[in-house]
């Protein structure tokens, strides 16, 4: 029992991770822009489907890893200029029409393109297979997505406490108006953080491919679980988007060995706790 | 200040007002007046979402089958009304406008087994139109039976009793773990799966339920391991199916025990998985393009021509579907749906896979359901080569077992 539960919480592990990823590009975009954005979810499944263009032509995951981000994040950039800057002061339901229009617009865009059935490729070589370590098996994949996860958390958040742009970043996350009032042009923050933040959830969809089925519905399981992430942890928050993604993670995995059945529903219901006892996410910004 | 009504405005509301209900009556189907109208057929099917698949190959099928008659019967031209049902409450509704609005008197609902139990309670109280239930929940030709609906594809019971003892033969295996679904159809696969293995003496070291559309198995396939079974039993469908095989390849599973799927989709669901991961693993399914019969070889050469690919399961389903109706209808001489109802009922006609009979006490089509075995990719011969039929059989639960009593 012990080897089964550690092997759940090496398993929530690599899933929390996927979370994160998603979710610190969401909280971003929302912190920062305070756009709440529907059609993420759309840009992981965009992201899974570039990487089986790019895996299909060339032979080489390798280079998907780089190919993909930069596709989805052009993407991202061309929505944010022809459609989301015009939302910018809206009310919130402007964004919520537009991005689920988006989003679904989007999928049905796959399907012509791509086809209603599910696509697929493999890890490469020399990640396919397990390592027995202690009777526990870890996916060599998994483990490879762990370290991917964990380096681009710290690229992440270098980025963000080490540099000029990230410092502009993080106060427009707290006050844009202030920061344009000090003559920081916004609208290109805007602008790129939208672009990084698309590319970093297609690079996630990229991630998850080998392991997953590319269908065209996949970017929307996965942003009702973001949504809860970012609420968890707090909107705006990158530490709060780790925390959050962790949690739901392992407690996804971990309540799969009491009750499978509810190992979704935990997150949700982790979710509206936070919101009862802490509204602002665990580690919310104050007003 | 209100405006006056002259000639000149009336004139012009009248000619705007003429042709805004010209257009519009256009759009409209008039009742139903046999003589003058087509046959409408009704093709409730799921073309948007997770199972968009399904409906685009389900059209196909339909289309074919139309094309071999002709477009006509019984001097009718045959016209196909295609809509979305992507849950029950959009099922009943749109049978609701079919039957209704339309005039359909033939209704095809699939793949939802709970889409297609909603739509028969509503197709039995209107008593306006037959209806064919594409999916495999027991209940439909049980105790949820009724005498206007009518089902090509195996039940749960019959499949089960091909492919879980194939694969006991196969895999020479005496334990199991089960993967679940947790959904009518998951709940009666693993029911059946129980009794077939306690039947043979075989053990099952326990179950794993997994909500549908999940998309992380990773929990799944560790319980499945750590309990350390012969073979682990996937008795999920569609989109579950490719995740959790792609994920069991991923931790090794096939390393340490064999697999096997109880209730394969279809051969797309084949190409999703890839052929890597199919190897050696045993599938359960309603048709395949390799079954050797007469009208299967004229559909299959008729599918190639036209899309270029073999025939998928949701495809030839939907084919026979109304390639059947159209028969008994040539057959009774009529569309009325009593007269149709009664000749269907024992009808017995050249299927997809054989010799076929419809069951007059439960309108089940008495038919083979068939076990695959999975090429390893260097022995496929064509890029849709992932298998061979490596048996079927015809298993199907007595008259007076089904529970279903049927009555007008």
């Amino acid at each position: 029992m012990t080897n089964l539960i550690l092997a759940q919480c090496f398993n929530g592990l690599s899933l929390g991770i996927i979370y994160v990823i998603v979710a610190m590009s969401l909280t971003i975009v929302w912190g920062l822009m305070n756009i709440l954005n529907f059609a993420h979810g759309l840009f992981f499944g965009l992201g899974a489907y570039f990487a089986y263009t790019v895996v299909t032509v060339t032979g080489n995951f390798w280079l998907c890893l780089i190919i993909v981000p930069l596709a989805t994040g052009l993407v991202g950039l061309i929505l944010e200029y022809s459609l989301l800057r015009r939302l910018y002061g809206l009310h919130v339901l402007y964004q919520i029409l537009l991005t689920f229009g988006i989003a679904l617009v989007g999928r049905e865009i796959i399907i012509l393109i791509y086809g209603p059935i599910g696509k697929s490729f493999y890890p490469p070589s020399i990640l396919e297979g397990a390592i027995s370590i202690g009777g526990i098996l870890f996916p060599k994949y998994r483990i490879f997505l762990l370290f991917v996860g964990i380096l681009l958390i710290f690229g992440m958040w270098m980025f963000l406490e080490k540099t000029k742009y990230g410092s502009i970043v993080r106060a427009g996350t707290e006050d844009s108006e202030m920061v344009s009032c000090l003559g920081v042009n916004i609208s290109k923050v805007f602008f790129l953080i939208f672009g990084l933040a698309i590319a970093i959830a297609g690079f996630s969809g990229a991630l998850v491919a080998p392991i997953r089925a590319i269908e065209p519905t996949m970017g929307w399981l996965i942003l009702g679980i973001c949504f809860a992430v970012v609420v968890i942890g707090g909107m705006g928050s990158f530490v709060g988007a780790i925390i959050g993604g962790l949690i739901a993670g392992l407690s996804q995995s971990l309540v799969t060995l009491i009750m499978p059945s509810a190992s979704i529903i935990v997150i949700y219901l982790a979710m509206v706790f936070i919101l009862l006892v802490k509204p602002r996410g665990l580690m919310g910004i104050r007003d | 200040m209100s405006k006056k009504v002259n000639r000149r405005s009336f004139l012009n509301f009248a000619v705007k007002g003429g042709l805004g209900l010209m257009v519009g009556s256009s759009f409209m189907a008039p009742r139903s007046s046999k003589a003058a109208n087509p046959l409408r057929i009704l093709n409730a099917n799921t073309f948007s979402g997770p199972y968009a698949e399904a409906g685009m190959l389900g059209t196909r099928g339909i289309h074919l089958a139309v094309d071999h008659f002709g477009g006509k019967i019984l001097g009718r031209p045959i016209e196909i009304i295609d809509r979305d049902v992507p849950n029950p409450a959009e099922g009943v509704r749109k049978a609701t406008e079919g039957i209704e609005r339309f005039g359909c008197e033939y209704i095809v609902v699939s793949p939802s087994s709970d889409t297609v139990l909603a739509v028969m309670g509503y197709v039995a109280k209107a008593k306006k139109a037959v209806m064919y239930a594409g999916a495999a929940s027991d209940k439909i030709t049980g105790e949820a039976c009724n005498r206007y609906t009518f089902r090509l594809v195996t039940p749960c019971w019959g499949g089960i009793r091909e492919v879980v003892p194939r694969i006991i033969q196969e895999y020479k295996a005496n334990t199991f773990y089960t993967i679940t679904p947790k959904y009518v159809f998951g709940e009666d696969l693993l029911r059946n799966t129980k009794e077939v293995l306690e039947q043979r003496g075989k053990k099952l070291l326990g179950n794993s339920y997994h909500p549908p559309g999940e998309t992380e198995y990773s929990p799944y396939i560790t319980k499945a391991m750590a309990a350390k079974p012969d073979c682990v039993l996937f008795l999920n469908f569609g989109g579950d199916t490719v995740n959790s095989l792609k994920q069991a390849d991923n931790f090794g599973l096939k390393k340490v025990c064999k697999i096997g799927v109880v209730w394969g989709a279809d051969v797309t669901q084949l190409q999703a998985i890839g052929a890597r991961v199919l190897e050696d693993i045993i599938f359960g399914i309603e048709f395949f393009y390799k079954i050797d019969s007469p009208l299967n070889n004229k559909l299959n050469k008729a599918y190639r021509e036209k899309y270029g690919k073999v025939t998928s399961f949701t495809a030839a389903a939907a084919y026979a579907a109304v390639y059947h109706y159209l028969e008994v209808v040539e057959k009774a001489g009529t569309t009325d749906p009593r007269k149709v109802i009664e000749t269907w009922e024992g009808f017995e006609t050249e299927g997809l896979t054989g010799r076929e009979t419809w069951r007059a006490c439960d309108h089940q089509c008495i038919r083979n359901f068939y076990t695959l075995k999975c090429k390893a990719p260097k022995d496929m011969k064509h890029e849709e080569d992932f298998a061979d039929i490596i048996g079927y059989s015809k298993h199907y639960l007595p008259c007076e077992q089904t529970g279903c009593k049927m009555s007008w």
